[in-house]
C-alpha cells in the first residue's frame, strides 16, 4: 500500500461527510471561534496521517480521535490553555449539560500539562465522554486492559496532583 | 429479554455514547448497532434530546472542504500558515482594508464560497433578560445575533451598537417549514446576504425545530456606518434576493429602530433587526 496520503485518503470527500461531526466534537474544547480553524487542522492532520488509519476503524472513529488529540495538543499548549481558561473558564473542558463531567474534566484540565498525550486522551474518553475502556480501546487503538492500567496511572497521578500518596 | 449493551454504543452511565451517535448520523453502520440506538432513544428520553440535538446540529451545518486543503491533498503543495488560508470559510482582509464591505449586494454572489462560521459562545452565554427576549415562542420565527467584536461575542437587540469590523452570527428558531433567508440592509441600502451565501442568491429550505439552531455562516460588518437592519424570513414557496431587494430597501427606508417592519412578502413571516453601526473606537 502506498504511503501518499492522497492516494489512501480523499479528504474531500471525507471532509464533506464528517466536517458536521468533527467541527462539533471541537467546538467542545476550543470555542466556537475557532472551531473552524481546527476543523481544518483536524482534516489536515487526517490527511497527513492517513497511513494510521485503521482497517478496522471507522472513519468517523478515527476522525473523532484525531479531532480530541488535535484539541488536547492545543490546550497543553500552556499559553493558549491559560487564553482559553480566562475566555471560557472551565466550560471549555467538557460538555456543560453534565455537571459531574465538568467537576471531572476541569479536574483534568488542571493535569493536562502533566500527561503525556496518549494519556491525557484516554483520560478525555473515559472522564469526559463516559466510554468504557473495551470502547476507548477501540478508539485509540490498543486493548481494554492497557487502557485500564493507563487509568490507573492517571489515577495515581491525579491522587498526586490533589496532595494524596500515589 | 434485552440485548445486553456494548461499549460501542452505550457507555458507562448506560447512555449512548456521543461517537455512536455521531457514527448513526454520518456513515452506515450495522443493523444491530442501530437497533440499539434506536431502541434506547425510543425510551431514553435524554438520550433522544442529545439525539436530536446532535442531528439538528449537524445538518444545520453544510461545509464545503477550503481550497487549500484539497491543494494539499492533490499533493500540490504544503498546507498553507493557518495566517495564510484564504479561500476556505474565514475571509482574510487585504492589509489596508481591514474595514471594507465584504458582502455586498453585487458581490453577494462571489461571497458564497467565503462564509464566516457563526460564533456562538459557550463562555458567553445571554443574560437572563436575553435569554428571556430569546425564548420568545408568539412567532413562527426567532432571530437571535450575536456580534462579536474581537474579543467577546453578545447577544444583539434592536438598537445595539455595533462597529465596522464586527462580526455577526445568526440563531434562528424556525416552527414552521419552508425556505429561509437572512439578509442585511445597511444605511446606503446596499442590501446583502447572510444565509444562506453558499445557495448563490436563492432561499434553502428549513424544516421546523423544536429548538433554536445554530446557522453556520456569519457576516462581517463593513465601513458603512448608521442602521444595520437584518431580516430573516420564512416563506413558503421558493425567493431569491432579488426578488426581495426592493421591499428590503424600502422596508429599511421607513422604519426607524423602534418601528416594526411592514411584512415583506405574502406568505412569508419575518423578524427583524436593526443595529446602530459606529466607527470602531466609538461607544460599546
Amino acid at each position: 500500500m502506498s504511503d501518499s496520503p492522497a492516494e489512501q485518503v480523499d479528504v474531500g470527500a471525507l471532509y464533506r461527510q464528517y466536517a458536521p461531526m468533527v467541527l462539533r466534537r471541537v467546538r467542545q474544547f476550543v470555542g466556537t471561534a475557532d472551531a473552524e480553524e481546527a476543523t481544518h487542522d483536524v482534516f489536515l492532520r487526517a490527511l497527513e496521517r492517513s497511513s494510521s488509519f485503521r482497517a478496522e476503524s471507522s472513519p468517523a472513529t478515527w476522525l473523532y480521535r484525531l479531532a480530541t488529540n488535535y484539541c488536547i495538543n492545543r490546550i497543553r499548549d500552556q499559553k493558549r490553555r491559560r487564553e482559553l481558561l480566562a475566555e471560557h473558564g472551565p466550560m471549555v473542558f467538557g460538555r456543560p449539560e453534565r455537571a459531574s463531567n465538568q467537576e471531572a474534566s476541569v479536574f483534568l484540565s488542571e493535569l493536562w500539562s502533566a500527561l503525556d498525550p496518549e494519556l491525557a486522551l484516554i483520560g478525555t474518553l473515559y472522564y469526559v465522554d463516559g466510554m468504557t475502556t473495551q470502547e476507548i480501546g477501540r478508539v485509540v487503538g490498543c486493548s481494554d486492559r492497557t487502557v485500564a492500567n493507563r487509568l490507573k496511572t492517571l489515577a495515581a497521578k491525579a491522587r498526586e496532583a490533589a496532595g494524596g500518596a500515589s | 429479554m434485552k440485548p445486553p449493551l456494548t461499549s460501542e454504543v452505550f457507555g458507562r452511565d448506560g447512555h449512548l455514547l456521543e461517537l455512536a451517535v455521531s457514527r448513526s448520523l454520518c456513515e452506515p453502520v450495522s443493523a444491530a448497532f442501530r437497533r440499539q440506538i434506536d431502541a434506547h432513544v425510543a425510551e431514553c428520553s435524554a438520550c433522544r434530546e442529545v439525539f436530536e440535538a446532535i442531528e439538528e446540529a449537524d445538518a444545520a451545518v453544510t461545509l464545503e472542504p477550503p481550497a487549500w486543503l484539497l491543494k494539499a491533498a492533490e499533493g500540490d503543495g504544503p498546507a498553507p500558515a493557518t495566517a495564510d488560508r484564504s479561500g476556505g470559510q474565514v475571509i482574510e482582509l487585504a492589509e489596508g482594508r481591514r474595514r471594507r464591505r465584504w458582502v455586498a449586494a453585487a458581490a453577494s454572489l462571489a461571497v458564497a464560497a467565503t462564509a464566516l462560521f457563526v460564533l456562538v459562545p459557550r463562555g458567553g452565554a445571554p443574560t437572563p433578560e436575553d435569554a428571556d427576549q430569546l425564548r420568545r415562542k408568539s412567532s413562527a420565527l426567532d432571530l437571535e445575533v450575536y456580534v462579536h467584536d474581537g474579543e467577546r461575542a453578545r447577544l444583539a437587540a434592536d438598537g445595539t451598537i455595533v462597529h465596522e469590523g464586527d462580526r455577526a452570527g445568526f440563531r434562528i428558531w424556525p416552527r414552521r417549514d419552508g425556505h429561509l433567508m437572512i439578509v442585511g440592509v445597511d444605511a446606503r441600502q446596499d442590501v446583502y446576504l447572510c444565509y444562506p451565501q453558499r445557495a448563490k442568491g436563492q432561499s434553502t429550505t428549513i424544516k421546523a425545530t423544536a429548538s433554536p439552531i445554530v446557522v453556520n455562516e456569519a457576516v462581517r460588518f463593513d465601513d458603512q456606518l448608521g442602521a444595520e437592519h437584518l431580516f430573516a424570513l420564512i416563506c413558503d414557496e421558493p425567493f431569491t434576493l432579488a426578488d426581495l431587494a426592493p421591499q428590503l430597501r424600502r422596508a429599511a427606508s421607513g422604519a426607524t429602530i423602534q418601528e416594526d417592519a411592514p411584512a415583506l412578502r405574502a406568505g412569508c413571516v419575518q423578524k427583524r433587526l436593526v443595529l446602530d453601526k459606529r466607527a470602531t473606537g466609538g461607544e460599546r
